[in-house]
């Protein structure tokens, strides 16, 4: 589904990789989340699955397409395919929540019908459907300033989720959500990825979720990737191998406990 | 003494000298500060009583006045709102294309609106189309300007959303930046307006009509009372205005 092959990504303000010689397989239906300290390269990597980052050495291979030979139309058409949802949920003020979610369908239309907000029935039914499944149906007409942030970034996944992608990305996702909220949105990201079979790579500072919900994590250190396995094979030395010996390993490993 | 450095001296020696310089262009005189008495005096002798009965004609005169700021600057706005976008640096189309509207945006601000009108009046005839001309003109150099520092300043969370659903760029950035300076954009622009309508004045004295012409014909005949008349228009019509944009922002937000 998704293959980083000897992939890294230098920043031109920067020194060092954000991404050193990275190289990993995601089948379809893989439940990812990805681990390492803030600086790691989390979001690079999340970022160059749908090329909002673009790699400088090595390919990565999308659905079977070399985003390396992509054309700016072939780009954007992956993208369509590609789900994203935001820390900040980045959801665009002064618009209801069901304008909001509709604009997830801005890449499969003409420039004059988004200008001028030509939906069919049907995708404002789906974007009726999306709203009920993450249960904002009776706020669909409400602004989204007016919403609170675990209810913003359920917008931000009908949004992704009217693409009707096959791959969601999430960057932090929960990283500005209080614990409770956060375990909500991730219940719901679950039920999302079972019911569709929908890879999901996220992001996530907060172990303990990475722990329940994925069914494989990533860890990343420097650019690197230090970890690759199953939830249950987190032990401490692989934290220290994440998140090194500076940050004290008791609190992590309470939380693997 | 912790807030202040050595720097500030330097800075206040600076400042000194440029008020000093000031004041000797500007024949700035105490003395004929004191005389500021005659100007009372004047006001008190010549504009009172107000003549009421010119009224109905200088209302009529003030929708002149109304329009030629009202079109001039709407006008301005809808072609700066677009030409915004091609001269802030994160949507321009390219590096050159930023840099020719950026100053050609400024040479058109650059160009006071009287100096417009004078060229105007004699190319376009006397009246208030050539004062709206030159309020249109330099409020697009204006607006232009200002509403691509909006664009230039907006978030760009809901931009890099809008690409990752595989918006193409323009669409994307409309959808993601004008709904977020929406607000900004109709202050700047009743602020323009209200500017345009005393712009609209001045330009009625060299020719532009309206309240303006009348208030200068009122002057050169010596006819203060009708002049004082006008000048209480003028107040009102300022008022309204800033009222009606303070209406129409709360309304937005």
């Amino acid at each position: 589904m998704i293959s980083f092959d000897n992939v890294s990504v230098t920043y031109t303000s920067e020194k060092e990789m954000a991404l050193s010689q990275l190289s990993v397989e995601i089948s379809e239906g893989e439940f990812i989340c990805v681990l390492g300290k803030s600086g790691a390269g989390k979001s690079t990597f999340i970022r160059t699955i749908n090329l909002l980052q673009p790699v400088t050495k090595g390919t990565v291979h999308v659905s079977g397409e070399n985003l390396d030979r992509l054309s700016e139309k072939e780009t954007r058409r992956l993208r369509t395919e590609v789900g994203m949802i935001f820390q900040h949920f980045n959801l665009i003020p002064r618009l209801s929540v069901k304008q909001n979610v509709l604009t997830g369908r801005f890449g499969q239309k003409k420039a004059f019908e988004n200008l001028l907000g030509l939906f069919t029935k049907q995708e404002r039914d789906l974007a009726d459907y999306y709203l009920e499944e993450v249960g904002l149906l009776p706020f669909a007409n409400r602004r989204v300033e007016h919403l609170s942030g675990g209810q913003k970034q359920r917008v931000g996944i009908a949004r992704a989720m009217m693409q009707e992608p096959s791959i969601l990305l999430g960057d932090e996702p929960v990283a500005s959500l209080d614990p409770t909220t956060s375990k909500n949105i991730f219940q719901l990201l679950t039920r999302l990825h079972e019911q569709r079979q929908l890879t999901t790579v996220i992001n996530v500072h907060d172990v303990e979720l990475a722990k329940n919900f994925a069914t494989r994590i990533l860890g990343l250190k420097d650019g690197k990737l230090v970890f690759d396995g199953k939830p249950n094979q987190l032990t401490t030395k692989v934290y220290d191998d994440i998140y090194g010996h500076d940050i004290k390993s008791e609190t992590f490993a309470s939380q693997i406990k | 003494m912790i807030w202040f450095r050595k720097r500030l001296l330097v800075y206040l020696i600076i400042l000194s000298v440029a008020i000093f310089l000031s004041a000797k262009q500007a024949e700035f005189s105490l003395i004929s500060l004191f005389q500021l008495n005659n100007t009372w005096d004047f006001i008190q002798r010549n504009f009172w009583p107000i003549r009421w009965e010119l009224l109905p004609y200088l209302l009529e005169q003030s929708l002149v006045t109304l329009g030629v700021a009202f079109l001039g600057t709407f006008a301005a706005l809808v072609i700066a709102l677009p030409v915004s976008f091609l001269a802030a640096a994160n949507t321009s189309v390219s590096k050159f294309g930023y840099f020719t509207i950026r100053s050609s945006l400024s040479l058109v601000r650059s160009i006071p609106e009287i100096v417009f009108g004078l060229v105007f009046v004699v190319s376009l005839g006397l009246g208030p189309f050539a004062a709206l001309m030159a309020i249109f003109l330099h409020n697009v150099g204006v607006l232009g300007k200002l509403i691509s520092e909006l664009v230039e300043a907006a978030d760009s969370g809901p931009q890099e959303a809008m690409k990752s659903v595989g918006s193409s760029r323009r669409i994307g950035q409309i959808f993601a930046i004008i709904p977020q300076i929406w607000p900004n954009v109709l202050s700047h622009y009743f602020y323009r307006f209200e500017v345009a309508i005393r712009t609209s004045l001045v330009l009625g004295m060299i020719g532009g009509g309206g309240l303006g012409q009348s208030l200068m014909n009122y002057y050169n005949s010596l006819a203060y009372e009708s002049m004082a008349t006008a000048i209480v228009i003028i107040m009102g019509l300022v008022i309204l205005v800033d009222v009606m944009g303070g209406i129409v922002r709360k309304r937005v937000i």
